[in-house]
């Protein structure tokens, strides 16, 4: 039942982190935005709007949203927002949960190559290239944030940091903070990696994939957009910053996690908003470069774990 | 002709349905050894015929059992491409004596009978690669596999010629009874001739180079028994000796095969992503799996050296669930290459396309394949890749601050490089290969393939999910496989449960769904969205197929990123410089060849005199 709720709120909230990540940014550059609930009002928009399907496209097509959006939810179900004793899909292990973000990844990728535009083509190559270089340094943090007590899964994870200070072992919590970070801006299409504002051919990674789909199709891919940045979020709350997660299932704790979880997310939100105003989009051929950085974190993580 | 064809399918079925029936009796015999069938060929020789099935031969038996039926079934079908030459009826009385063979090794009880089985499956595998020699290349991909096998059984003799020196039999019975007493430094010298000559007939790095040259070629049925059932033969094999003869005695054996089985996964997965040809990619694909599979053997071997049954047990289990899962997937997407070369006569994914709405059963059956290849959840490639990470995960957080723990944590970047290295496989056979427009008229051509071969492919299809969602079970009865030391390792029923809870997948599957239906249903309105269709976009232009994305491009930013690595390694660094050391050895010994009678009498007159005078001095 709690598991079910937790679902609900992230795919609710998921795209108003959208729409204030929007707007932080308008700011930014002394814009005024649209309001967060912009999102919402874009996907009733959708909703309403006849489908256009490519002469070329196969049945995939036609499943494939409603498949990523239903894969997505499974990864809600895989990974605890509010408490961390609620029952989850498969105990919450790390592992099944970045097999569902790797699946819903596969979906995406067959829509986008299923229209035969170039275009999908092009930013499926470098999402692959994206996938290949994050997964390790994902899988690594994660088991380097909780090796010591053999921890792999979010619960037990979130277990270990209740009994012991996550802060007394600071060397390793750290360097899988900022690997995570890393990743994180990488596996939500953020600059300066990915530009999810732009529709310049050359340039476009995730918008590239999708630039075929219309109506109820935009709408489900865009929420599942905005559902997996949610999750990248709650995940990197849950291993860096579990401050306030319940660690009951009684009212009173819950609301409290309820209210931290919103507050962290818009705090990391406007973290990601600043760092994007920031920088300038970096060459996809320098990536790799970047992402090393954060292997390395990584590893050094582990050894630390191995040493200390 | 034709009805010969069928009616040895048809006896090839049963054949393989009774083996896999076979297979269960041995497995459930509740660790019993069965005896079977014994022949004294030679008194008073080791030519003795025996054979014997034990609880983890039986498991390898359902194996076979169950990609032979498939391979038979589909072979009725497949038989049509070789309407000139009788429908293939030698293939079919080869692809018989194939799985004979192999189910021979599986429970061969001595020397003899082992290395009679294993040669035959070599031989006739051999025969059966070379069967379409009139295509270039072939001839020289099937020297290059006999060549490397024949290296491989060389030294799996010396093995058992040791084995035999300190036991004085050839029984595998006394071996397993004996082995375990032999001095240290025999022992590893067993256990390095075994690696090599199994890892060789495996693929493993960087015995491998034969594989991508001889699946490929095969017809594809055959392709698929030999990437699902002969290359675990060698997985048996390794077990046999390393595990139940040794008893894993030293820890770094487990060191040697956990990094040859990293190299061989990372190396194969990525070279699977960069090949062009449907074939070549799965045959790829198979020395990554391969590799997972050393990984969890050596890990096993490890632990039991590190007196750790139990994880010992789990890591085997899990080796054995990798193995069977390979089996069901690989031998599918096979037998979907073999439908897509038989309908377009070419794989190579650049000239392909489109199949998806020409070909729905196979690309369907080949799409479900494919997320079993991914380790997608919740299939069966996903349960066995999971027990392997839990596996790798809790070794190496128990032997944290030693080696093994940075070995395992090593092995454990391994499994997640592979793992996303397969994805690009994946989407550039079937996004590339089975969706979009045909690039080639061959490809606009293609049609559904005969019904026997979309029914193969349908059941192995469903059969790559079935095993995930029945993953728990099938584990359950793994453990019955385990060598009689492992069986009773404490806790491991209830630590297995805990790493695979039973009908976790079925909830995982439901979860999914549920979330499916609540995409479809927050998106429904009332009124039916018009669908109207159009071109893909493509800036203004008038549309071509081949604006498509090819499989190269696909792949160039990962090809670019790890040019690096793109060196044939184990041609350049091993096999041209122990070619060369060959040739110049040979070269050496031109000196005595000056090509006159004389002096050849000459050197057959002093052999025998030689021969003579041992003979009298040693006093024989």
């Amino acid at each position: 039942m709690l598991d079910a709720l937790q679902v609900i709120l992230i795919l609710l909230f998921a795209p108003f982190l959208q729409g204030f990540i929007h707007q932080v940014k308008a700011r930014l550059q002394g814009r005024r935005g649209a309001s967060p609930w912009q999102p919402y009002r874009e996907y009733r928009k959708l909703l309403g709007k006849d489908r256009l399907l490519s002469t070329s496209a196969s049945p995939i097509t036609r499943v494939a949203p409603v498949f990523i959006v239903g894969l997505l939810i499974a990864g809600c179900a895989t990974l605890p927002a509010l408490t961390s004793s609620a029952p989850l899909l498969a105990g919450g292990s790390f592992f099944v949960f970045l097999s569902l973000l790797a699946f819903a990844r596969f979906a995406t990728l067959m829509l986008g190559l299923d229209s035969g535009s170039a275009f999908a083509g092009m930013g499926a190559g470098r999402d692959l290239l994206f996938g290949v270089l994050t997964e390790p340094i994902v899988l690594l943090s994660l088991i380097a944030a909780g090796l010591q007590r053999a921890a792999f899964s979010f619960p037990s994870l979130l277990a270990v940091h209740a009994s012991s200070d996550i802060w007394g072992k600071l060397p390793a919590t750290l360097l899988v903070l900022i690997a995570l970070l890393m990743v994180l801006i990488v596996e939500t299409g953020r600059l300066p990696i990915d530009n999810p504002d732009t529709h310049l051919e050359l340039t476009m990674i995730h918008e590239g994939l999708t630039l075929e789909l219309t109506g109820r199709d935009l709408a489900l891919i865009k929420w599942a957009a905005a559902i997996r940045q949610t999750l990248w979020f709650t995940l990197w709350l849950d291993v860096c910053l579990p401050v306030g997660i319940a660690t009951t299932v009684a009212p009173g704790p819950l609301l409290v996690a309820l209210l931290l979880w919103v507050g962290k997310c818009l705090l990391l939100g406007l973290v990601v908003a600043v760092l994007e105003s920031l920088s300038a989009k970096m060459r996809i051929f320098l990536v790799p470069r970047y992402l090393s950085f954060a292997l390395t974190l990584a590893v050094i993580a582990i050894l630390a774990d191995a040493a200390l | 002709m034709k009805s010969l064809h069928r009616i040895l399918s048809i006896v090839m079925i049963a054949a393989a349905l009774s083996l896999c029936g076979f297979g269960v009796a041995s497995l459930a015999s509740k660790g019993v050894d069965t005896f079977l069938y014994t022949h004294t060929v030679l008194s008073g020789s080791p030519l003795i015929f025996q054979i014997q099935a034990t609880p983890l031969s039986g498991f390898f038996l359902i194996m076979l059992g169950i990609v032979g039926t498939l391979a038979a079934l589909y072979g009725i079908g497949y038989g049509q491409e070789y309407k000139s030459r009788h429908y293939g009826v030698w293939l079919d009385i080869g692809l018989l004596l194939f799985i004979v063979a192999m189910a021979l090794v599986f429970c061969a009880d001595n020397v003899f009978t082992f290395m009679i089985a294993w040669e035959s499956m070599s031989i006739v595998s051999y025969l059966l690669v070379v069967y379409d020699h009139e295509k270039p290349g072939v001839i020289r991909a099937g020297l290059l596999y006999v060549g490397m096998t024949q290296l491989g059984s060389a030294f799996l003799l010396t093995a058992f010629l040791i084995l035999h020196h300190y036991t004085g039999s050839y029984d595998f019975a006394v071996f397993a009874r004996l082995a375990s007493s032999l001095p240290a430094g025999a022992q590893s010298v067993v256990f390095l001739c075994a690696l090599i000559g199994f890892s060789t007939k495996a693929g493993l790095m960087p015995l491998h180079i034969w594989l991508p040259e001889a699946h490929p070629i095969a017809p594809s049925h055959i392709s698929a028994l030999m990437s699902g059932v002969m290359i675990k033969t060698a997985v048996f094999g390794l077990i046999l000796v390393s595990i139940v003869w040794l008893h894993g005695a030293q820890a770094w054996w487990g060191a040697v095969v956990v990094l040859l089985g990293a190299l061989s996964a990372i190396g194969g997965s990525f070279w699977s992503g960069q090949e062009g040809s449907f074939k070549r990619i799965l045959a790829f694909s198979s020395i990554d799996n391969i590799g997972l599979i050393f990984i969890a053997i050596g890990v096993a071997l490890l632990e039991w050296a590190l007196h750790q049954p139990l994880w010992a047990a789990i890591a085997l289990t899990s080796a054995l669930l990798l193995a069977f899962n390979h089996a069901l997937f690989k031998s599918t997407l096979f037998q979907g290459a073999g439908a897509v070369i038989f309908a377009c006569h070419t794989g190579l994914l650049n000239h392909l396309g489109g199949l998806m709405r020409r070909m729905p059963v196979t690309s369907t059956g080949v799409l479900i394949a494919l997320a079993s290849l991914c380790a997608l959840p919740p299939w069966g490639g996903f349960t066995s890749e999971w027990l392997l990470f839990s596996t790798l995960a809790h070794v190496s957080s128990l032997h944290l601050h030693t080696w093994v723990g940075l070995l395992t944590v090593a092995a454990l970047l391994g499994l997640f490089a592979t793992g996303a290295l397969t994805l690009v496989s994946a989407v550039r056979i079937f996004g590339i290969g089975f969706l979009a427009e045909p690039r080639t008229a061959s490809a606009a051509a293609a049609r559904e393939v005969p019904l026997t071969m979309r029914i193969s492919i349908a059941i192995g299809a469903m059969l790559t999910l079935l095993s995930g969602l029945m993953a728990p079970w099938i584990v359950s009865h793994i453990e019955q496989a385990l060598p009689h030391a492992l069986l009773g390792a404490p806790g491991l029923t209830t630590t297995i449960v805990t790493l695979l809870p039973p009908s976790v997948l079925w909830v995982i599957g439901a979860v999914i769904l549920v979330g499916v239906l609540l995409a479809w249903l927050v998106t429904r309105s009332s009124k039916r969205p018009r669908v109207s269709l159009t071109q893909t976009w493509t800036c203004g232009g008038q549309r071509v197929p081949r604006m498509s994305y090819s499989a190269t491009g696909l792949s160039q930013p990962v090809q670019r990123v790890f040019a690096f690595a793109l060196v044939p390694m184990a041609r350049q660094y091993v096999y041209r410089p122990a070619l060369r050391v060959v040739l110049r050895t040979t070269t050496s010994f031109r000196i005595i060849q000056s090509g006159h009678v004389r002096t050849y009498l000459l050197y057959l007159f002093a052999t025998v005199l030689l021969l003579l005078l041992i003979a009298r001095l040693g006093g024989y």
